[in-house]
């Protein structure tokens, strides 16, 4: 009995582990691999691991022949990258030391109670970002300032629909919007700011770059249907942008 | 001159900026910018050899992919904290952004010729990607038969 629920605990834990990794922006590849590694360290034998974007299924087999299965559902990505550095030495530490199920959830909660960032670093990153990218598509010093005040709107957007919990795709399409009218404004008002190049300094914040990437790679490995949601959410999210820049368009032309 | 060395400027503050926004720890700034100042750098420099656009996307995409594949072995940690920030200067927000105005402003002409453009910016970004994932899964995979059982 007490072998029994301690297989249960450590698939639970080892759960928790996968799904952290995937809502901090880890490809589905990666997050199967780590689970997988990790039934291994702990002997846990014939593990089958099934993991999308939304989902991940793992069943394994205790040395009795008793079969655990256990799923986990992801509902919202918060990148965190900090987060998945830990949570990526954390496994390697767990493989080679194999601690008990109790240690490993201690280990697991003190990494996602100390991987917070600051509010203020992240600010700086929306400003720096948008900025630096209006900059670099040979945007003016003005556009780029102006870009940066556009970045803090969408700072607190973005604050305001974590704290709603609002979806990601109606996040990005409001970002748009009020980038694009924030552009407008700005290139009224001010003679020397380009309203595209301070358009484009802010769709670089909203570009779903990392999902692409993670999208193509989760394919190349041979996983087509992980890579195609991914895919179709990075798809959903430019036409997010390009919906809120046209309603941008439209509000702006009305008003003017 | 000075125009390339203001953009490989540009590029790494924007970079570091987007690191920040993804929650990147903060003693990896100074390795993401050097990584993207040098992926930036090339990707100009095939450019004032006349390279074609494309190839020197494809060529700096290659690049950034081999050098977070090294920094990842060499600091331990997932390739995708390295490689997303390192490429993404290469993105093309201007097409992205060119293609929804020429497109909402009738001009459909125009807004065929960004998308395509799009699309090949992207794709070149992605081919130099899973280039660099191919060839070192080949690696990974070749040493694991060589170890002794």
């Amino acid at each position: 009995m007490n072998e029994t629920s301690n297989t249960e605990k450590l698939l639970s834990v080892i759960m928790n582990l996968g799904k952290e990794m995937l809502m901090c922006g880890a490809e589905v590849n990666r997050v199967e691999d780590t689970i997988s590694r990790l039934c291994d360290a702990y002997k846990l034998d014939n593990s089958e691991i099934f993991s999308i974007t939304s989902l991940i299924i793992v069943t394994v087999k205790d040395n009795e022949g008793k079969r655990f299965v256990e799923s986990r559902r992801i509902n919202s990505y918060v990148f965190n990258f900090y987060r998945l550095e830990e949570l990526n030495a954390l496994s390697r530490t767990v493989c080679s030391t194999t601690p008990s199920a109790e240690d490993f959830q201690v280990m697991l909660d003190e990494i996602i109670k100390h991987s917070h960032f600051s509010k203020l670093m992240r600010l700086i990153g929306f400003v720096l970002t948008s900025g630096g990218f209006c900059l670099l598509f040979q945007g003016s010093f003005t556009d780029a300032v102006c870009a940066g005040l556009i970045a803090v709107v969408i700072f607190l957007i973005e604050r305001l629909f974590t704290c709603l919990s609002i979806n990601g795709m109606f996040f990005n399409f409001i970002s748009s919007l009020f980038a694009g009218v924030g552009a407008y404004f700005f290139a009224g008002a001010i003679d020397s700011a380009h309203l595209d190049k301070i358009m484009i300094g802010n769709i670089m914040l909203l570009i779903p770059g990392l999902m692409l990437t993670n999208a193509i790679k989760d394919m190349m490995n041979g996983d087509t249907m992980a890579g195609f949601l991914r895919f179709c959410e990075a798809l959903l999210t430019a036409l997010a942008i390009a919906l809120g820049f046209w309603c941008a368009m439209i509000v702006t032309g009305v008003l003017v | 001159m000075i125009e390339n060395i203001v953009g490989i400027i540009a590029a790494v503050v924007g970079t570091v900026g987007f690191a920040l926004m993804l929650r990147l720890r903060k003693e990896r700034l100074p390795v993401i910018a050097v990584s993207t100042a040098l992926c930036y750098g090339l990707y100009l420099l095939c450019i004032h050899f006349s390279v074609a656009y494309i190839g020197a996307v494809f060529i700096a995409s290659l690049f950034a992919g081999f050098v977070s594949e090294f920094l990842a072995i060499y600091i331990k940690a997932p390739v995708t904290v390295f490689l997303t920030p390192t490429i993404l200067p290469l993105v093309p927000g201007s097409s992205l952004y060119y293609t929804i105005e020429a497109y909402f402003q009738g001009n459909l002409d125009s807004a065929l010729l960004h998308f395509s453009n799009l699309g090949k910016t992207i794709g070149a970004i992605l081919l130099g990607i899973v280039f660099v994932n191919t060839i070192m899964k080949c690696i990974r995979n070749y040493k694991a038969t060589k170890k002794p059982r």
